[in-house]
């Protein structure tokens, strides 16, 4: 193992709006050394002040959010922060769905019912890539 | 008369008439000649006997006159006695007197003076007179005058009767005669007329007349019996004629008959295939051996708009769908190139504008000698089967759909478990983070499970394999228990819920179980649906028609277009979906379900989005019962402050029963619990619960046994018995309530449960109570 590349800290924000995920995640994360979960959102209007805010290398973004729907954004998110990964968590399994997802831009899709260890294969996935 | 001469107009009588009559005039001229001739010999005969007694008178008187001597004259007179035929003999002188006379006795008196001429002879009053001159020597004397008897009708009526007799005589001679010539002549001839008699009026042409000897007779007998003999003949020539006839006229009656029948047949036969034609939707069709249409049914002609002369030939083409036009003109003309069989959809337009599906259906027809006359056959309406696919096609998609959302469903509580699980894993975590955690676990496992009861629950219904349990229940405790299921998700949403009810409560004829489902489904589609801080309105109606729990909110609403279907199985509004509040939509099926069995309606009203909506429970007005105590006002929603009771807990699963009781002990209420069957019996005995709480299977005794022995006891006769079961099958219930259980629940029991059936029926107990109270106040009067 390269000590190096496990060293660097990968930041992340969460936009999720079920309250019980929002709650969950970030210790799960945290409990990893080389992630760490800075803030957490029910919004899409407040994820690019977030990934602002705390250097985002990670946005963690559920598809249905209060206030809209993160598919619609997404376009615009990739554009303002390119540095950026985004990763959808979802609880869809449709094909076309996941295609959609792909094509407006997220770097990965992963479905909600995975273990944590498959979110975070994701999250190294998507920083290696 | 009649009898001897026969009939008058018979051969018979004139034959008879003839000899007698022939004989009478035969006779009666013979006597009349006879007569004739006697009676001039008569007349002659006297006249001449008369004058010679006068000349012998004459000469002897002569010489007496001569000498005037009338004695002797008178002598000689009187010797004419001897003669009795003269009646009177007078003498006249030459003067003309009388001279002498002599008269019989009676015999008229001869006249005194009589101028006399000799040899006279004259007949007067049936007498015959005769006058003689008396002359001597050439000298007249005088005149002697002689009458004698001339009796004429004497004579006549001698001579009648001899004739009479003779004629008698000769009638007799003549009547055998003509009897012997009636048997002879009249005989044969009467026996002809007999037979002809017979013959008329026995209708017997085999009858003959018998010969006789008689020739004349003889020749007619045979002549009449050639006639009969020819007449029989033609007449059985006619017979046999007639026969034939009858023969050929019955063969063409039947011939007929059956042509008739053959028609008959025949047309009821066309009926029969018009009848079938016309049941089909669209009728049928006919075509030629060249592909060519002849005929379609009027239904289908109308349902175009069109004649049979633009149906007829490929006409009907043309009022093919534009798409289909091609395919259906190509395969058709294939099919008459082949001769094959006709199987086609296609969608014709109808005179009303619209496109109809239409299946034409057909078959090639042949002559016996099996070449291709044309096609026959029918055209069906498949817009019925194309609206049922349609609407399969429908339900399945919404199946699909349900199936990903209950996946979807199903699977969203999971991470927040697995992943609390995960958390517990970790060391280093604080107090309140293992409480989340632990929190989040409890309400996603609940969550599942609301959403399986539903699932179950529907499921029931649809199979009809949901039974209610009605009995009377308050109207506020329906709310109640609404209300209490709901209130955490309410409030953790900040809503504010209003509730009104009438003043006074009232009973209504309910599975209470069932219809408080129902109203919390609604409620939590409400607080769902509803912006936190939002307004929701749970009301109770009533009238006399029907009792009505609406639910009314300020939330999202439901647009117009999904409001007749919202209702549906499966149906779930998308902006719903989008609220990431989950749900199968089932939540609304299962309300409509639950309140149908209650010969009840529900609707729901909605702005549009945006606007809230209101959703109406109606249930009909015969299931209320007045109350007999009337409730206070604001019983509602006092819940929590209902009366306490003491309850026995019974399970060998000491852990269910100590938590049950720790949970209810909490409320307020005095608790027991009790491991064994006989255990229970004896705190029982001891303690005189309100409510005894049994678990069914224990090992030494079965619950139900426990409660048919509870039930024999004088504390346990009238108190509340729950029955907590693990299954809670059909029959597990119906047996509990065989045993003397007044309610049945299924394992683990809910505490909420109980503490509602603990609180209502301590209620029921304390008005039943105060209002038996206050009748034996009332009696001791």
């Amino acid at each position: 193992m390269d000590q190096g590349e496990t060293q660097q800290i990968i930041r992340i924000v969460i936009a999720e709006d079920n309250d019980d995920l929002r709650a969950l995640l970030p210790p799960l994360l945290n409990d990893t050394p080389d992630l760490r979960c800075l803030a957490t959102t029910a919004l899409i209007g407040e994820v690019a002040a977030l990934i602002t805010r705390h250097h985002a290398d990670v946005a963690i973004l559920d598809i249905q959010l209060r206030d809209g729907s993160a598919l619609k954004q997404l376009p615009e998110l990739s554009k303002q922060f390119p540095a950026t990964r985004f990763l959808i968590h979802s609880g869809h399994s449709n094909p076309d769905f996941i295609r959609a997802v792909q094509a407006a831009g997220a770097h990965a899709y992963l479905r909600k019912s995975g273990d944590i260890d498959d979110l975070i294969a994701a999250i190294r996935g998507v920083i290696n890539r | 008369m009649s009898s001897l001469f026969g009939g008058g107009n018979s051969l018979r009588s004139k034959l008879t008439i003839v000899v007698l009559l022939t004989t009478g005039v035969a006779l009666l001229t013979m006597t009349t000649a006879l007569l004739h001739r006697d009676l001039s010999h008569y007349w002659e005969a006297l006249a001449a006997d008369l004058n010679t007694e006068a000349g012998i008178l004459a000469l002897s008187t002569a010489p007496a006159m001569a000498f005037d001597d009338r004695r002797t004259a008178q002598r000689n007179l009187s010797a004419l006695s001897a003669k009795p035929a003269v009646l009177t003999a007078t003498l006249y002188g030459i003067d003309g007197q009388l001279y002498a006379s002599y008269g019989r006795t009676g015999a008229q008196p001869p006249p005194a003076q009589f101028a006399a001429r000799d040899g006279h002879v004259r007949l007067a009053d049936g007498r015959m007179e005769l006058t003689r001159n008396i002359e001597q020597g050439g000298e007249m004397l005088g005149t002697i005058r002689l009458t004698a008897s001339y009796d004429l009708w004497e004579h006549v009526v001698a001579y009648l009767q001899i004739l009479g007799l003779i004629m008698a005589f000769s009638m007799i001679v003549a009547l055998i005669l003509s009897a012997a010539l009636r048997r002879s002549i009249t005989a044969p001839v009467a026996a002809l007329a007999t037979v002809a008699h017979d013959i008329v009026t026995r209708r017997d042409r085999t009858l003959r007349a018998s010969d006789t000897p008689l020739e004349e007779f003889s020749q007619i007998v045979k002549a009449f019996n050639s006639v009969l003999e020819e007449s029989e003949a033609s007449t059985r020539e006619l017979q046999q004629i007639n026969h034939t006839l009858t023969q050929q006229i019955e063969e063409t009656r039947l011939a007929e008959a059956a042509r008739r029948q053959a028609e008959r047949a025949l047309r009821q036969s066309e009926q029969l295939y018009r009848a079938i034609g016309e049941s089909i939707d669209f009728g049928v069709w006919v075509c030629d051996a060249s592909g060519r249409n002849v005929y379609a049914s009027d239904s289908f002609l109308q349902l175009l708009g069109v004649t049979q002369q633009q149906c007829s030939n490929l006409g009907w083409t043309d009022l093919l769908h534009p798409d289909d036009v091609q395919a259906t003109t190509s395969a058709w003309l294939e099919c008459v190139r082949t001769g094959g069989t006709w199987y086609r959809e296609h969608r014709f337009r109808g005179a009303d504008g619209n496109y109809h599906p239409v299946l034409a259906q057909g078959v090639p027809t042949r002559d016996e000698n099996g070449r291709l006359n044309g096609w026959a056959g029918i055209n069906l309406d498949i817009s019925r089967i194309k609206r049922t696919e349609d609407a399969l096609r429908d339900a399945d998609r919404r199946k699909d759909e349900f199936l990903a959302t209950l996946a979807h469903e199903l699977r969203n509580p999971l991470a927040p478990i697995r992943h609390a699980a995960r958390l517990l894993g970790l060391r280093g975590l604080d107090e309140a983070q293992t409480q989340a955690a632990r929190d989040i676990i409890a309400r996603q496992v609940a969550r599942m499970a609301l959403l399986l009861d539903d699932l179950l629950e529907v499921s029931r219904i649809t199979r009809g394999h949901l039974e209610l349990r009605q009995e009377p229940v308050s109207a506020a405790s329906l709310l109640r228990a609404a209300v209490e299921t709901t209130r955490p998700l309410i409030e953790s949403k900040r809503h504010q819920l209003l509730i009104r009810a009438p003043e006074e409560d009232f009973d209504i004829v309910v599975d209470p179980l069932r219809i408080s489902q129902a109203l919390s489904n609604l409620l939590t589609n409400a607080a769902k649906y509803t912006d936190p801080g939002g307004r929701i309105v749970l009301l109770l109606q009533r009238t006399d028609r029907e009792v009505v729990f609406s639910v009314t909110d300020s939330g999202i609403g439901v647009p117009a277009a999904a409001l007749p279907s919202i209702f549906e199985m499966f149906s779930q509004v998308d902006s719903a979906i989008d609220r990431s509040e989950g749900g199968l939509g089932i939540g609304l099926a299962l309300v409509k379900g639950l309140v149908s069995m209650h010969a009840g309606s529900v609707e729901a009203a909605s702005e549009g989005p945006g606007q809230g909506s209101t959703f109406t429970i109606r249930l009909p007005g015969s299931r209320v019962r007045e109350q007999s105590g009337v409730a206070p006002p604001g019983q509602v929603i006092r819940a929590q402050q209902g009366p306490l009771g003491r309850v026995l807990i019974v399970d060998d699963n000491r852990d269910a029963a100590d938590s049950l009781a720790m949970v209810l002990g909490r409320s307020g209420h005095e608790t027991f619990t009790a491991y064994t069957g006989e255990r229970a019996l004896q705190i029982g005995e001891r303690e005189h619960p309100d409510v005894i709480v049994l678990d069914i299977g224990m090992p030494d005794m079965t619950g139900y046994d426990a409660a048919q022995r509870i039930r024999r006891t004088r504390w346990g006769r009238d108190i509340l018995l729950l029955a907590i079961t693990g299954w809670g099958q059909k029959e597990d219930i119906e047996r509990a309530l065989a045993a003397g259980f007044d309610f049945h629940m299924t394992k683990p029991a809910d505490p909420e449960n109980v503490e509602i059936l603990l609180t209502e029926y301590l209620q029921n107990r304390l008005q039943t109570g105060s209002r038996a109270l206050e009748e034996r106040r009332d009696g001791s009067r």
